[in-house]
């Protein structure tokens, strides 16, 4: 059998063209994927540029855990801490008593600092304030309204707003040092 | 009857004790006592939901801090009374669509709807346009044994199977 494949000759194959409904099909099997996939790329690309450190704080109004409304455009004209933080999450607990003494330290001198509590239970929240005795304005980031747009990537993290609305630094993971938030503090404080 | 100023004293603090325990009796709140759920009970709300925090983890499955929270709130919802409709929604309103684990219907997460709708209908659309292709046009009309060979390769073709003959 062999022999006799070696001497045939190449059989004539002769295809017809593909059908319209054909073509139609064959360019929707590339196309849809395709368009999917260059979604895809530029929802990444997006996407990355939603970590805004730097630019305009982007808009934040929320109800503090004891019923009082914040509103950044109110804090015009004051440096702003945002931090963001959970009753779960260890790290968080690192810097907690940091945080409220400094805060004590700069109340009333053109620095405000705000917390939100991103993915979290109320009673578990309410303990972690009262276990840390944190007065400054703390309330929950209901369906992490907030946290999506400044895009965080985890708790801790904390932003720092300057008095004319402008992010000027984020810090991920907790503050370590008094020495380091005062740093950081130095460049959002009014002039 | 003359009262010394003991005596009244001695009452006047026995009033004011048992105002203090009066006031503190009425004052409390009757509390749901969730230690009387059972773990079951709270899982059967968890298995519908999933953890906001992990990706593609149900909550009934989740052993993270933040999961315990949650189920410890949903045995208090359900020893309040709630039921489970009240307690996804109040999950909902605390933590968005993610903890049903669908992507919320809204800008590019639509696509996540909608593209597995649309490769169905297409593929089968596809599907129903070729099989109906097949079945419209038939099997070939074989070729009669009889008939004299057309062209040069079926020419060598029946010499060379004669030879096997």
């Amino acid at each position: 059998m062999t022999e006799m494949t070696d001497t045939l000759p190449d059989a004539p194959v002769e295809t017809a063209p593909p059908s319209r409904s054909v073509l139609f099909w064959r360019a929707v099997i590339v196309l849809v994927p395709l368009i999917f996939v260059v979604f895809l790329a530029l929802r990444l690309s997006t996407a990355k540029t939603e970590h805004r450190a730097e630019g305009m704080a982007p808009a934040l109004r929320f109800t503090t855990f004891d019923g009082q409304t914040i509103n950044l455009g109110d804090l015009r004209g004051q440096g702003v801490l945002v931090n963001f933080w959970a009753s779960w999450c260890d790290p968080c607990r690192e810097e907690a008593v940091l945080l409220e003494h400094t805060w004590r330290r700069e109340k009333g001198k053109g620095i405000v600092f705000l917390g939100l509590d991103y993915l979290d239970q109320e009673p578990a929240a309410k303990d972690y304030l009262a276990g840390y005795d944190i007065t400054y304005p703390n309330g929950p980031d209901l369906r992490s309204r907030v946290a999506r747009r400044y895009g965080i990537t985890g708790v801790p993290e904390t932003f720092l707003i300057d008095p004319a609305g402008k992010i000027v630094d984020v810090i991920v993971g907790p503050i370590t040092s008094q020495a380091q938030i005062d740093t950081y503090l130095e460049k959002i404080r009014p002039k | 009857m003359q009262i010394r100023p003991s005596q009244f004293l001695r009452v006047l603090l026995f009033a004011f004790l048992f105002l203090i325990a009066a006031g503190a009796a009425l004052a409390q709140t009757p509390t749901p006592d969730a230690s009387a759920i059972s773990a079951d009970q709270v899982n059967a709300v968890a298995r519908g939901l999933w953890c906001p925090l992990c990706s593609g983890v149900r909550l009934d499955a989740c052993e993270l801090k933040a999961c315990d929270q949650m189920k410890e709130m949903i045995a208090l919802k359900l020893a309040a009374g709630a039921s489970e409709e009240e307690i996804r929604t109040y999950f909902l309103d605390q933590y968005g669509p993610q903890v049903f684990g669908e992507p919320p219907r809204e800008g590019f997460n639509w696509l996540a709807w909608i593209l597995p709708v649309l490769g169905l209908l297409g593929g089968g659309l596809f599907l129903w346009s070729r099989s109906r292709r097949m079945f419209q046009t038939g099997p070939e009309p074989a070729l009669a044994q009889d008939d004299p060979p057309t062209d040069d390769y079926s020419q060598k073709l029946e010499q060379e199977l004669s030879r096997y003959d």
